[in-house]
C-alpha cells in the first residue's frame, strides 16, 4: 500500500472517530476515538518528524473546522493537539527502543497501546489522583485503560491485516470501532432512559399532590452540593442524584397527601429504598442503612439524602441552627460531615 | 395420550433426527477431509469460552404471566465468531468438532437434552458452512474477492442453518409455530450474521499471525458485551421501576390490585386475535401496564369510596388520564405509549374523557386497552358491587358495541374467552362489597367499568 492512500485511509479514520464521544458504565465522557484516529495514523504511515507535522497541520484543520461547525471551544482544540502530538511522541519514543520485529508484533501493538492510553490520559489521570477520590482511580483503572486497550486492539487489528485487505484493512477497522461506538451509543440511551423514567415518576409524585412541585429537582441539587462538597467522585454523585429524583416516592406507601404530612425522612427514604430494590440497577445502589436505626450503621449517601431532605421541608431556619438541631438527632462522624458540608454549600450560595 | 406427552415425544424424535445429521455430516467430513486436529479444536474451543463469557440475554417480553413455566431467554455472544473463525481458517473436519464442542462451555450448559442438541445443530452449521467456504473458496481466482464471497456465502448458510434448527425446536418445545419462533430469533440472527463476517478478519489474522490474533480479536468484543449486559440490565432496570411504581400505586387499593397486570394479559390476548406482529407486542404491554399509572394522584379515599362520588372526586378521576400521559410524556422510550395512557377513556360516542374523542379519532391503542380494561374491571370486585361473571361481563360489553367500546376489539375479546382465556391470578383479599350507585355519567354508562 502507498504511503499516500494508507495517509488518506488513517486521517479518514481519525476523524471519522475524533467525532464520537462514548462513556462507559458511568464514566466521564470521553473522546477515544482520537486515540484511536492516532494510533491508526501513527501506525500506518510510520513513525518521523515529516509525519507529525503534516498528521497534526491536518488535525490543526479538523479540529478548526469542528470549532466553526461544532462551536467548539478554543481550549478543547488545543487539549486534543496537544493530546495528539503527546501521543504520537510516547509511541515514536518507545517504538524507537523496541527491536524491529517486536514493532509490528502483536505483542508490541497492545504494549505500544496501553501506553498511548495512560500518556494521553495522563492529565486527568493526575487530576484524579490529585482530588484523592480512590473510588475514581480504581474505576479509571478499571473501566477507562480497559476501554482503550480494547480500542487499540482495534486499531492494531486493522493494521495487521492492512498488508492483505489494502485500505479495506482500515475500512474494517473503523467498522469494527464503529460497533463498539453502537453499543456505547445505546448504553448511554438506556442510561438517559432510565434517569427520565426515575424523573418523571419523581414528578409524578410531585403531581399526586406529595410534595410540592419541583421537590425533587431541589433535593437533587441540594444532595449533589453537599456531596460535592464532601468529594464524593462522579460515579457516587451520579447514583445519588438518582436516588434524589425518585426519593419521595416512598410516601405513596405511606397513604395519601394528607396522612404523609410531618412523614419523618427515615421513613419515607427507607420506603423509597424498598421500592428500589424491587428493581435491579439504582435499587442494588440505594444509599442502604435508611432502617438501621443507629447512625454509626448507616453510610454517607444515606446521611447527604436525608440532610437535604430534612433542610428542603426547613428551608426557612437558619442553616447553622438547622445544622444544631438535626445533629441533635443525630451521631457519629458522617452525620458531622454531612451538617458541616450543609453549612459550607450554604455559605458559598 | 396426553397433548403434553405428544409435544415433548416430538421434541426428542427431532433432537434424534438432528443427531443423526451430525452423525452422518461428520462421516462424510472426515472421510473427505481427514480427521479433526485436536489441538486446533481445543484452542478454539478455549477462545470460545472466552468470548462466551458472559452471555447477553437477550430481553424478549415477560408476556405469559399465566404460565407457570418461565421460558428462557436466547443468549447471544462472540462465541458464534469463534465458531465462524474456526470454519474459515480451519479444515471442515475441524470446525465441525469446534462446533460440536461449543455447547460445553462452562455457563453454556442448559440440560442434557438441550446441550446434546445444541451441539449437534453446532457441529452442523460449523462443518458444513466451513465446507462451503473452501469449496467457493478455490472455485474463484481472484485472492481478495474469493475470500470475502466465500465467507458471506458460508456465513448466510450457517446462520440459516443456526436459526432454523434452532427455531424447529423451540416452536416443539414451546407449542409456537414455526415463523414465531423464526420471528423470536431473528434478532440474534442479524447480530450472528456481523459476527461471521468479521471472522473473516480473524482468520485472515490467524493464519499469518496464529492464535494470538484471534485473542485480540475478541477482546473488543467481550467489552462490547460487557457494555451490552450493562445496557440491558438498565432496561430491566427501567421496566421493572415503572412494574413496580404500577403495583405501589395499585397497592392503595385492594380492589384494583394487579388490575393493569391483568389488562395488560388480556391485551395481549387482544393483539394476538388481532393478528399484530409478535415484535408489536412488548410495547403494547407496556402501554396497557402503565394506562393507570395517573391513579397515584387520586386518593385512596376516592378509589375505595363504596357510594357516589362527589364531582370534584369524579373529577380527580378524570384526570388521571392526563396526568398519566403527562408522566409518559417526559421519558423518550414511552412516547409511543401516549395513545393508550391518554384515550382508554374516550368512547367511540364521543362521551369519554378527556378529550372527547369519537370513532377512528380514538387511537386503536387505546380502543384496546378501553376493551381490556372494561372487562377485568366488571370481572372484579369493586367496592360498589360484587365481580360478575364471564358470561354477564360480555353481555354488559356487547350492550355498549360501537357506543362505548370499538366493536371489532370486542369481537377479539369474544374470540379470546372462546379460545380460553388466561389472566394473571390476582391478590385477592377479604373485602367487604357494597354497591356504589352508578352514576350516570360520560364514559361510564358500563356499570363499575372504571375508572
Amino acid at each position: 500500500m502507498s504511503d499516500f492512500s494508507l495517509l488518506l485511509g488513517a486521517c479518514v479514520a481519525y476523524v471519522v472517530c475524533s467525532t464520537s464521544e462514548i462513556e462507559l458504565q458511568g464514566s466521564r465522557p470521553g473522546n477515544p476515538g482520537r486515540v484511536f484516529g492516532g494510533i491508526v495514523l501513527y501506525f500506518g504511515i510510520g513513525v518521523g518528524i515529516k509525519t507529525v507535522v503534516i498528521s497534526t497541520a491536518l488535525v490543526l484543520a479538523f479540529e478548526l473546522a469542528l470549532r466553526f461547525a461544532l462551536k467548539r471551544r478554543p481550549r478543547e482544540i488545543l487539549k486534543s493537539l496537544i493530546l495528539y502530538v503527546v501521543s504520537g511522541l510516547l509511541l515514536w519514543g518507545m517504538l524507537e527502543r523496541l527491536p524491529s520485529n517486536a514493532t509490528e508484533s502483536v505483542a508490541g501493538l497492545m504494549i505500544g497501546t496501553a501506553c498511548i492510553a495512560m500518556g494521553i490520559d495522563s492529565a486527568r489521570f493526575i487530576s484524579v489522583v490529585g482530588r484523592g477520590v480512590l473510588a475514581d482511580v480504581r474505576k479509571y483503572l478499571r473501566h477507562d485503560v480497559l476501554l482503550y486497550l480494547v480500542l487499540g486492539s482495534v486499531a492494531a487489528l486493522a493494521i495487521l491485516t492492512s498488508p492483505q485487505l489494502g485500505p479495506g484493512g482500515l475500512v474494517v477497522g473503523v467498522a469494527f470501532f464503529y460497533m463498539i461506538k453502537l453499543e456505547f451509543k445505546r448504553f448511554a440511551e438506556a442510561k438517559i432512559t432510565y434517569a427520565q423514567t426515575v424523573g418523571a415518576l419523581g414528578r409524578l409524585v410531585e403531581r399526586a399532590g406529595f410534595v410540592p412541585l419541583g421537590h425533587h429537582k431541589r433535593l437533587t441539587f441540594l444532595s449533589n452540593e453537599i456531596a460535592a462538597a464532601l468529594g464524593f467522585g462522579y460515579e457516587s454523585i451520579e447514583r445519588l442524584q438518582l436516588f434524589s429524583r425518585i426519593s419521595g416516592v416512598g410516601l405513596i406507601s405511606l397513604g395519601d397527601p394528607e396522612d404523609t404530612v410531618g412523614a419523618p425522612s427515615l421513613e419515607i427514604l427507607e420506603h423509597t429504598r424498598r421500592f428500589l430494590s424491587r428493581t435491579g440497577y439504582l435499587g442494588e445502589a440505594s444509599p442502604p442503612g435508611f432502617a438501621e436505626g443507629s447512625d454509626a450503621w448507616r453510610s454517607l449517601d444515606s446521611h447527604v439524602v436525608e440532610i437535604a431532605w430534612d433542610r428542603l421541608m426547613q428551608e426557612h431556619t437558619p442553616v447553622e441552627e438547622f445544622a444544631a438541631e438535626w445533629l441533635k438527632r443525630h451521631v457519629g462522624n458522617e452525620a458531622n460531615m454531612v451538617a458541616g458540608a450543609l453549612i459550607r454549600v450554604s455559605a458559598s450560595g | 395420550m396426553k397433548r403434553g406427552e405428544l409435544r415433548v415425544g416430538r421434541l426428542q424424535i427431532y433432537i434424534g433426527g438432528v443427531v443423526l445429521c451430525a452423525a452422518g455430516v461428520g462421516v462424510l467430513l472426515a472421510r473427505n477431509f481427514g480427521l479433526a486436529n485436536w489441538r486446533v479444536s481445543a484452542a478454539f474451543w478455549l477462545i470460545y469460552c472466552l468470548a462466551h463469557w458472559p452471555p447477553v440475554e437477550i430481553p424478549v417480553p415477560e408476556l405469559h404471566h399465566a404460565s407457570t413455566e418461565k421460558p428462557r431467554s436466547p443468549s447471544l455472544s462472540a462465541g458464534f465468531l469463534v465458531i465462524m473463525t474456526a470454519a474459515y481458517a480451519t479444515s471442515p473436519s475441524t470446525a465441525f468438532v469446534v462446533g460440536a464442542l461449543s455447547p460445553v462451555a462452562p455457563g453454556n450448559w442448559r440440560g442434557t437434552q438441550r446441550t446434546i442438541f445444541n451441539s449437534a445443530q453446532g457441529a452442523i452449521y460449523a462443518g458444513l458452512a466451513s465446507f462451503l467456504f473452501h469449496l467457493v473458496r478455490t472455485a474463484i481466482p481472484q485472492p481478495v474477492v474469493r475470500e470475502l464471497i466465500a465467507s458471506l456465502v458460508a456465513a448466510t448458510l450457517a446462520v440459516i442453518l443456526n436459526t432454523t434448527l434452532v427455531a424447529r425446536a423451540v416452536s416443539f418445545e414451546r407449542s409456537w409455530s414455526l415463523s414465531r419462533a423464526l420471528e423470536q430469533l431473528w434478532w440474534p440472527a442479524r447480530h450472528s450474521m456481523v459476527f461471521a463476517i468479521i471472522g473473516l478478519l480473524v482468520a485472515l489474522l490467524y493464519q499469518d499471525r496464529g492464535m494470538v490474533a484471534v485473542v485480540l480479536l475478541v477482546t473488543p468484543l467481550v467489552l462490547m458485551r460487557y457494555v451490552r449486559s450493562g445496557k440491558v440490565a438498565l432496561e430491566q432496570a427501567r421496566d421493572s421501576t415503572l412494574h413496580a411504581f404500577v403495583s405501589l400505586v395499585e397497592e392503595k387499593d385492594p380492589y384494583t390490585r394487579r388490575h393493569s397486570d391483568r389488562v395488560a394479559a388480556i391485551v395481549l390476548e387482544l393483539y394476538k386475535e388481532l393478528g399484530v406482529p409478535e415484535s408489536e407486542l412488548k410495547r403494547r404491554f407496556l402501554g396497557a401496564l402503565l394506562h393507570d399509572i395517573g391513579k397515584v394522584a387520586v386518593p385512596r379515599r376516592v378509589l375505595a369510596k363504596p357510594g357516589a362520588l362527589e364531582p370534584t372526586e369524579f373529577e380527580a378521576i378524570r384526570r388521571h388520564p392526563l396526568v398519566g400521559a403527562e408522566t409518559a410524556s417526559e421519558v423518550d422510550c414511552l412516547q409511543d405509549l401516549l395513545p393508550e395512557i391518554r384515550h382508554h377513556h374516550e368512547r367511540i360516542d364521543g362521551k369519554g374523557y378527556p378529550d372527547g374523542l369519537a370513532d377512528d379519532a380514538i387511537p386503536f391503542s387505546a380502543r384496546v386497552v378501553a376493551v381490556a380494561d372494561t372487562f377485568e374491571a366488571l370481572t372484579s370486585d369493586r367496592p360498589y358491587r360484587r365481580a360478575l361473571s364471564v358470561s354477564e361481563a360480555l353481555s354488559e360489553i356487547e350492550r355498549v358495541r360501537n357506543s362505548q367500546l370499538d366493536g371489532m376489539v370486542v369481537d377479539a375479546l369474544v374470540r379470546a374467552i372462546a379460545r380460553g382465556l388466561e389472566l394473571p391470578t390476582r391478590f385477592d383479599s377479604a373485602v367487604i362489597v357494597s354497591r356504589r350507585k352508578p352514576m350516570d355519567v360520560p364514559g361510564q354508562s358500563v356499570p363499575g367499568a372504571g375508572p
